[in-house]
Formats: structure tokens, sequence, C-alpha cells
């Protein structure tokens, strides 16, 4: 599925590259599985390291009083010397998620020793991703064809595939102007067949998991998007203001008989809660807006990180203008 | 603006980036099952300046082949 770059340069210039995108269904998801476990394993096997160090490094202390190991019997260069170094209970471990939970927590769940585990873990996925590999590699690409006779090629003739095209296409020109006329030309007469083109993408650009949606579905994520940003647009505003009313506490506890217990609170106590927390809520509350922002992009079905980037630009924009004008100054008209 | 726009053009068409494989890339997206093969989407553009030279299909996987690299060097560490 991935967009492959080897070809020579001399033939660079003569290629044109296609790449039709399958769907991979639960390919990526194991291929994340595994990089996780890699990532696991590897800072396993660096604390199993630092400790069997230690534990030598003491053991050397006890014998020799000098202590100062040479370097020619460092224990980080072997690992098998450092599985025997290290007792069975102070290797490291993790506990499994339990049941149906995503996520693993402290006390529940199974106790495995985190070497082991991810050494049978990346074994397991890395069986699995060889064999989509090897389907892949077999099924190969099917040429559209007028299958069930009914006079016309749509999606009913699709050959039952494992892992199906997706419908989309990266194109290779052998001229960059070709790329730009392809983009800006009207392809299709059909609305919205081929009609979302992107100029310039690579590969880790890409978003591959937006690449097979429906152009219909993309007009009504789009639509629910933007209907969700206006909504969370209106709804910051009670944090804010919350953070706006925190930051006047002398007035407030005048102002509200059941509030007064706030104004017997020592002076060190009140300076915080008006002079840091305030400014602290307010920058937190401004760094989570991009994420939300951007997971919104992300499900409107934008297929590049630029785009998504883009996107987080004009709807942060939108965001700025209503609540920091706005609504600061209706608030400001209302106080007077 | 027309800064930006300059430096823009300039770096499109400058011609170590113009021949990179990025400046001559596009994606194109919801195709219609018709054209959904390599035949048809190469005639489809075929009246685009350039012409049609070699066409295949991969679904190489550099990743995967990275991660495999550092899954050995994991196992051998």
């Amino acid at each position: 599925m991935y967009l492959c770059f080897f070809c020579p340069p001399f033939e660079r210039q003569l290629c044109l590259t296609f790449d039709l995108l399958r769907d991979l269904k639960e390919l990526p998801s194991i291929y994340d599985r595994r990089l996780a476990a890699c990532g696991k394993l590897e800072s396993a096997e660096t604390s199993l390291l630092s400790t069997a160090a230690k534990l030598r490094r003491k053991a050397l202390k006890k014998a020799n009083g000098a202590g100062d190991p040479s370097p020619s019997a460092d224990p980080e260069r072997n690992v098998a010397l450092a599985e025997r170094l290290v007792p069975r209970e102070k290797r490291p471990s993790h506990r499994l998620p339990a049941g149906f939970m995503p996520f693993s927590l402290p006390l529940i769940g199974k106790k495995v020793d985190t070497i082991d585990w991810c050494r049978q873990e990346i074994a397991a996925t890395t069986g699995l991703l060889t064999k989509g590999r090897q389907t892949l590699a077999d099924e190969g690409l099917a040429v559209p064809e007028d299958v069930n006779g009914d006079g016309k090629v749509d999606k009913n003739d699709r050959v039952k595939q494992t892992y199906p095209v997706l419908n989309s296409a990266f194109v290779t020109f052998n001229q960059q102007i070709a790329a730009h006329l392809a983009v800006n030309a009207l392809t299709h007469h059909e609305p919205y067949c081929m009609a979302d083109r992107y100029l310039e993408v690579s590969p880790p650009d890409v978003i591959w998991g937006n690449l097979g949606l429906n152009p219909y579905e993309k007009r009504i994520r789009l639509a629910i998007s933007y209907g969700a940003t206006a909504a969370l647009i209106i709804f910051w505003a009670i944090p804010v203001a919350f953070v706006g009313i925190i930051s006047n506490i002398e007035g407030l506890c005048v102002r509200e008989s059941w509030l007064a217990w706030l104004c017997k609170l020592p002076s060190p106590v009140i300076g915080i809660i008006q002079g840091i927390l305030p400014p602290v809520l307010l920058a937190v509350l401004m760094m989570l807006l991009p994420i939300v922002l951007r997971l919104f992009g992300r499900f409107e079905g934008i297929p590049t990180y630029t785009g998504l980037e883009l996107s987080l630009m004009t709807r942060y924009f939108i965001f700025q203008v209503i609540v920091s004008i706005s609504f600061i100054n209706a608030a400001q008209f209302c106080s007077r | 603006m027309q800064h930006f726009t300059t430096v823009r053009q300039l770096h499109l068409v400058n011609p170590a980036y113009s021949r990179s494989v990025q400046a001559n890339t596009i994606l194109v997206t919801g195709i219609p099952a018709k054209h959904l093969s390599e035949p048809a989407l190469r005639q489809l553009y075929s009246h685009l300046p350039g012409g049609v030279k070699k066409v295949w299909l991969n679904r190489c996987v550099p990743l995967l082949f990275l991660s495999t690299f550092r899954t050995t060097v994991v196992f051998d560490l």
C-alpha cells in the first residue's frame, strides 16, 4: 500500500507510477501492536541492563572493597550475562489489561515478564503480518470488468478479495506541469467523483486511514465536524467564564453570601487562586483546543497532515474571532 | 502576500525540487469503480504532457522493512 520511491533516478524521469490503495483491514493495527511491543522490549532490556550493572557493581564492591569494575567485564555488552545476574523477581514486568479494558490498571490483570511477553508478541505479530503480506502478493490487482452483466462497471462488479482496492490512487507524472494540470482540471463528469485531488503528497505526510472514504460520506463528515466545532466553540465559553470568575474572588465573596467563606481563607491561598490558577487554567484550555480541533479535522477525512494543520488554522481562527473578540466584548458590555 | 507567492513559485520551479517524486505526485480520491485500475487511470491521464513510459503497481512497505530491521536489532541486544 505504501508508495514506493525505489525507482532509480534515470528511470524516475520517465516513469509514471500508479498506486491503487487497498483496504488493509486489521494489518495496520497489527503493525502498531508490533511497534509498541518493540518499544516496550527495548526499554525493558535497557532497564534489565541497568539493574544488572547496579547489582554487579554492588557485588564487586562487596568482594574487593575497591569497587571499580573493569570495562572489559561490562555487563552491558552481554545480555545473557545480564539475564543471569538479575534474579527473576527483579526483571521488568507489567500487567496485561484485564478483560475488555483497552488499557492496563496497576493492580488488576495478569502480571507478565515484559521481555518474554514482548518477544512472544513480536513473533506472533510478525507471523500475522507475513501471512497478510503473502495474501496481498498472491491476490494481485484485478482490472474491473462488467462481471454481473448489468451494462455498467460499478462497485458490485468488484472481485471479492481479502484486501480490496480503496477508491483512491497515487499518480506520479513525468513532468511537474502534468501533476498541476491533473489537479486543476475537472476529471470526471459525475458530482464528487475524483473531485478531491491533492498535490505534493509524500508518504510521511499521508493519513492512511482517511484514504478510502466515499466522497458523499466525506461531505457529511465535513458538515458534522464543522457542527461539532461550532458547538465546541460555544461551549468553550463556559470554562473560560469559570476561569474569569475565579480571577475575581474578592468581589465574588462580597457579592455572594454562600461564598463568604472564601474571604476567610489565608491571603496566600487567595493569592494563589486569584493569581496563578486562572492563567494556568486558561493556558491548559488553550492547549487542549488544537488537539480537539485536530481530531475533528481527522474525522472530517482530510488525507494529509499538512491539510489537517491548515484546517486547524481555519477552525482556530474562527474560535479566536468568536471567543476572544465577541465574547469578551459582550462580557464587557454586560458588566457596564 | 506577493513576496510569499514569488517565493513559492521559485521553490516550485527549482529544478532540484521539480524533479522530485513529491512534486510530480498527486493523490486522487473518490475514484469510481470503472476507473479503479492502472490501465484506466493511465488512459485517463494520457493527454497530459509527459507521456507514459512505465506503469507499475506495488504494495511495498518501506516502513515495515525498517521495522523488521529494528526487530532483528532488538533481538540481537
